[in-house]
This record gives C-alpha cells, sequence and structure tokens, in this order.
C-alpha cells in the first residue's frame, strides 16, 4: 500500500489507496450522520449519569474518612485499655508484694479495701462518681435479688449498669443470685448456694460481655453458713472460686434508726487505727454510707492508706 | 489575344479549385485513415497528382512575374518618397502560401490528434479524482500485461492552490466528523458503563458505613476516650503509689 509518491507539487496515489481512502471518508461519513443528532441526548445522559457518580464517590471518600477516624479512634482506646489492663495487673502484683510485705512488717504502707453490698441501686452510680473524684477504687458484690429492675429506679434495667463499675476500674464481686440467707435459704443446701453463685456469675457475664468475677462473698457473712461453711467453701474452691468477708463493719446496715453518717465515719476510722489492711464493708444502697465517704477517704488517705479493688490474689481473699 | 483570355480564364478557375481542396482537406484531416497517410491525391481540373506531399508539384509550380516601376527617390521638395510594396494580386496562390496552408493544417492535424489521445486516455480513467488530470504511466505498455496488472496511479496536484484548498478542507471537515464520531463513542461507551461504577461505588460506601457501624459499636463497647484515658492514668498513680 506504500505506493503513494510525493514528487514536485503532485502526489501519487494507487488505485487501491484511493479507493480505501474514499471508503472511510465515505463510512466516517456515514457515522457521523448517525451521530451528530444523538450526541446532545447522549451528553446530557452522561452528565447526569456523572453527577450521580460524584455524588456516590463523595459518600464514599466521607464514608471512608469517617471509618479512618473511627478505626484510628478504635486503635487508640484499644491501646488505652490493654494498657489499663497491663498497669492493673502490675499494681495487683505490687499489691500482693505490699500485703506480704505489711503482713511481716516490712512496709510502712496501708491498704484499704472498701466494698459495697448488695447492689446494683442507682444510688452506685453516686458511688461511682464520687469514686472518680476521690480517685479511689473499690469492689461492688453484686446480687440479682432485687430483680432484673433496680430497685430505687425501676425504669433502668439492673443489667446496664454493670459496665458502668468496669468501666472505672473497680471490682465486681459475687453475692450470689438470691441473697437469701434466711431458713430454707442458700445455706440449707451446698447445690442451691453453688447454683446461685453461678447463676449470677452467668448473669455479670452476659450484662459485661464476659467478665467472669471469682470472688465470691457470703450473704451476711460466711458466718451465716454455719456447719456448712466447710461444704461450701471447698464447692467453690472446686469450681475456682475465691471468697471474701470483711474486717470493718461500717454500720450503715444496722438499722435505721442507729446507722447514720457519723457513725459510720467513725466505725471505719477507728478500726483503721488498728489495720493496716482492711476491708470495709459498705451497701450500694446507704445514703448514709455515701455521705460519709469523702470524709472517710480523706481521713483514711492522710493516714498513707492506699484504696484498692480486691483482686483474688491478695491475702485478704480466702481461697 | 484570345489566348492571353483564355489563360487568364484557367488560371481563375485553377485558383478556386486551389481553395476548394483545402477546404476539403481541412474536413478530412481528423479522420485517421488521411493522417496516417504519407501520400495525398489531389483532384484538378486536369490531372491527379500522387506523390510525396513535400514535393513540388510541377503543375503547380510557375513564375510569378511582377511588374516594377521605377519611382524617383524623392518628390519635388525633396521629401524622400518610399516605394509602396505591391501586394500580390489575389487570383494567383503562390507556393509559399500553399506551403504555410499545408504545415497549418498540419499542426492543427497533430493537435486534435494530441487532444483526442488525451480524451480517450481520461476516458480510460475509472476514478476521476477532481483534482488534476489522470493520466496511466502504464498506457504504453502492451495489452497482455494491461489485462495482468490492473494497478493505477492517480495524481493529485498540490502546486495548485484550488486543488490544496479543497483538500484541506475536505480533511478538516472530515476530521471534524471524525472528532464527532469518537466523542459520541466515548459518550456511549461512558454512559453504559457508569451506572455500573457508581453502584459500585455505592456498594463500597454502603459497606464501609457497615463497617462504620462495626467500629461505632466496638468504640462504645470500649468506652469513653476520656475515661480510658483517665482510667489508665489512676491506675498508673496507683502503681505509683504502690512503689513508692
Amino acid at each position: 500500500m506504500a505506493e503513494t509518491e510525493r514528487t514536485t507539487g503532485r502526489i501519487k496515489i494507487s488505485g487501491k489507496v484511493l479507493a480505501a481512502v474514499v471508503l472511510l471518508a465515505c463510512l466516517i461519513i456515514a457515522s457521523a450522520v448517525y451521530t451528530v443528532p444523538r450526541l446532545s441526548g447522549t451528553f446530557k445522559e452522561y452528565r447526569a449519569l456523572r453527577k450521580d457518580l460524584k455524588t456516590a464517590q463523595t459518600e464514599r471518600s466521607a464514608a471512608e474518612k469517617a471509618n479512618a477516624a473511627l478505626a484510628q479512634n478504635v486503635k487508640e482506646m484499644t491501646k488505652m485499655r490493654t494498657d489499663s489492663e497491663k498497669l492493673s495487673s502490675q499494681v495487683f502484683e505490687l499489691a500482693a508484694k505490699t500485703e506480704k510485705e505489711i503482713s511481716e512488717g516490712k512496709s510502712d504502707k496501708k491498704i484499704c479495701y472498701i466494698t459495697l453490698d448488695d447492689g446494683p441501686y442507682r444510688r452506685g452510680q453516686d458511688f461511682l462518681e464520687l469514686f472518680r473524684k476521690y480517685d479511689v477504687k473499690a469492689t461492688f458484690f453484686l446480687t440479682t435479688a432485687n430483680g432484673d429492675l433496680l430497685p430505687d429506679q425501676a425504669d433502668i434495667p439492673a443489667s446496664s449498669v454493670y459496665p458502668e463499675y468496669l468501666k472505672f476500674g473497680h471490682t465486681i464481686g459475687n453475692h450470689t443470685y438470691t441473697h437469701d440467707y434466711g431458713t430454707g435459704g442458700l445455706y440449707s443446701d451446698t447445690g442451691a448456694f453453688m447454683k446461685a453463685v453461678k447463676d449470677q456469675d452467668d448473669f455479670t457475664a452476659e450484662a459485661t460481655g464476659g467478665y467472669r468475677t471469682k470472688i465470691v462473698r457470703f450473704p451476711g457473712g460466711s458466718g451465716m453458713a454455719g456447719s456448712r461453711l466447710d461444704a461450701i467453701t471447698e464447692s467453690l474452691r472446686e469450681e475456682g472460686y475465691t471468697w471474701v468477708d470483711w474486717t470493718v463493719d461500717s454500720g450503715d446496715s444496722w438499722g435505721s434508726d442507729t446507722a447514720n453518717a457519723s457513725l459510720i465515719k467513725s466505725n471505719v476510722i477507728s478500726a483503721s487505727k488498728e489495720q493496716d489492711i482492711m476491708v470495709v464493708l459498705c451497701h450500694e444502697w446507704s445514703e448514709e454510707t455515701l455521705e460519709a465517704m469523702p470524709d472517710i477517704i480523706d481521713t483514711l488517705r492522710g493516714s498513707g492508706y492506699i484504696f484498692l479493688p480486691l483482686f483474688p490474689e491478695s491475702m485478704m481473699v480466702n481461697k | 489575344m484570345a489566348y492571353i483570355v483564355y489563360a487568364r480564364g484557367c488560371l481563375i478557375v485553377l485558383r478556386k479549385k486551389q481553395f476548394k481542396m483545402d477546404e476539403t482537406k481541412q474536413e478530412k484531416l481528423p479522420q485517421e485513415e488521411q493522417e496516417n497517410k504519407k501520400t495525398f491525391s489531389r483532384d484538378t481540373s486536369r490531372h491527379t497528382w500522387i506523390g510525396d506531399k513535400n514535393e513540388i508539384r510541377p503543375d503547380l509550380e510557375r513564375t510569378v512575374t511582377r511588374m516594377t516601376q521605377v519611382l524617383p527617390q524623392t518628390d519635388e521638395r525633396s521629401t524622400r518618397l518610399v516605394e509602396k510594396q505591391r501586394k500580390a494580386y489575389k487570383g494567383f496562390i503562390t507556393d509559399e502560401e500553399v506551403k504555410s496552408a499545408e504545415d497549418r493544417a498540419e499542426a492543427e492535424r497533430r493537435a486534435r490528434a494530441e487532444e483526442r489521445a488525451a480524451r480517450l486516455e481520461m476516458a480510460e480513467t475509472r476514478i476521476y479524482t477532481g483534482f488534476g488530470s489522470g493520466f496511466e504511466d502504464e498506457a504504453s505498455e502492451p495489452e497482455e500485461k494491461k489485462k495482468v496488472r490492473t494497478v493505477r496511479t492517480y495524481s493529485i496536484n498540490t502546486a495548485d492552490r484550488k486543488v490544496r484548498g479543497r483538500l484541506i478542507a475536505i480533511a478538516v471537515i472530515l476530521a471534524i466528523m471524525l472528532a464527532l464520531d469518537v466523542g459520541y463513542l466515548f459518550l456511549d461507551h461512558s454512559v453504559n458503563t457508569l451506572p455500573g461504577k457508581t453502584e459500585s461505588v455505592q456498594k463500597e460506601t454502603a459497606e464501609l458505613l457497615e463497617e462504620n457501624e462495626e467500629l461505632q459499636k466496638t468504640a462504645e463497647n470500649l468506652g469513653d476516650y476520656e475515661q480510658l484515658k483517665e482510667l489508665r492514668e489512676s491506675w498508673q498513680r496507683l502503681k505509683e503509689q504502690l512503689e513508692e
């Protein structure tokens, strides 16, 4: 086909090439005749579709940005949580060591475990706020004996407040599912006690998304178990549970006519003079305890007490 | 006297016949048969001449006598007088006149023959470009070769401004049309593919939003950012207290 030759002022083209050129020109013209009337409509459609695509791309871009920001946030939060867990483990190890040193008289440090029984209550949130303010960590022994709703605010499900205790680094303890220490209650049968413990454990795990506590507090104290105490503690040990009583009773459960903020404060502070490691019994429902708590914390802190949540390795916890 | 009158009459007749013969010859010139003839015949009232056309015909050869008169060079006032050339007598045809008439006829015949050949050549051209005069290189080739090889070439005279202008105009129009065609093809292709792309992007966005919701839930489960930060610091303080 390379027969096209350029001479001075003339182009020589072979017949085939010329025919091909003419055919091509005809095709272009025919195509243009088909194309031109449709061009405007197609262009409008193209613009509309392009606009849709741009909108979709903008939405995707926004979603990507939001995702990236959230992912970064989650990453940081997860890291902080992991750090907190690591630090709490280190704190418990140090606390166990310190307890030992205190008991051996090798350390002048003092440790106070504040425990609040019978929750959850709406008042529990006030205690949480107070502890947050005073940078105190405590232990909450929870039961489901009050029903599925909070006794002092019936529109809030009890399970919904469980995670709140964990958010602030407090320990949740098992105070049995029924809290029934009357005749024919928990202590009438080891199996019944263990069932109440396990039911509460499951409830806690469900409410918190998997948290399982191994620290049990006997409703009314281990003394209520009487002759069945050994059997029950043996069963608890077999199931991997530990149990704890208290060394100081704040007196907030002694009855409304006797219990008041000043008595509670007096009870705790006077006991602290004799104990370097103490487990203080309080109740979540007690308004008087909430009232007395700031003074108790200030006084004990002034005496050199460190406020810690209970942990299974503590020497105060029975294994 | 009678003889002179007779001779003069013969010459007049001869002249008329000569002119008639020239006209006949002019008409017959386009005919190819006549062209190829090396000889020609000419009828006269007395005989037919057969021979070479370049030969001098004895029957037409004659001596032309011209009367001259010696005129004085100047007039009475000493003004130079110019002799006025007398024109040849129209009643006679000289050999030069015959020769020049034959040359003219021959030249015209050749011109016609060339024009005819050119026309024939153009008639044989299958596609006429319109931009110049087509010609065949193979025109001089033998007939057998022509039948086997049918490649023809066409020449476009680009030196001609008019032709070049037309070529450029057509090329520009074709280029615009081609651009429109290509543009339409692109738009048509885009119109067909864009909905798919949009759908794909929307699907990705939906997936991202789902992921977003999951992340949001995870973040909510993890707790408040400030609280987590506070908790970590709180544990750090406790650790420091125990380490003191």
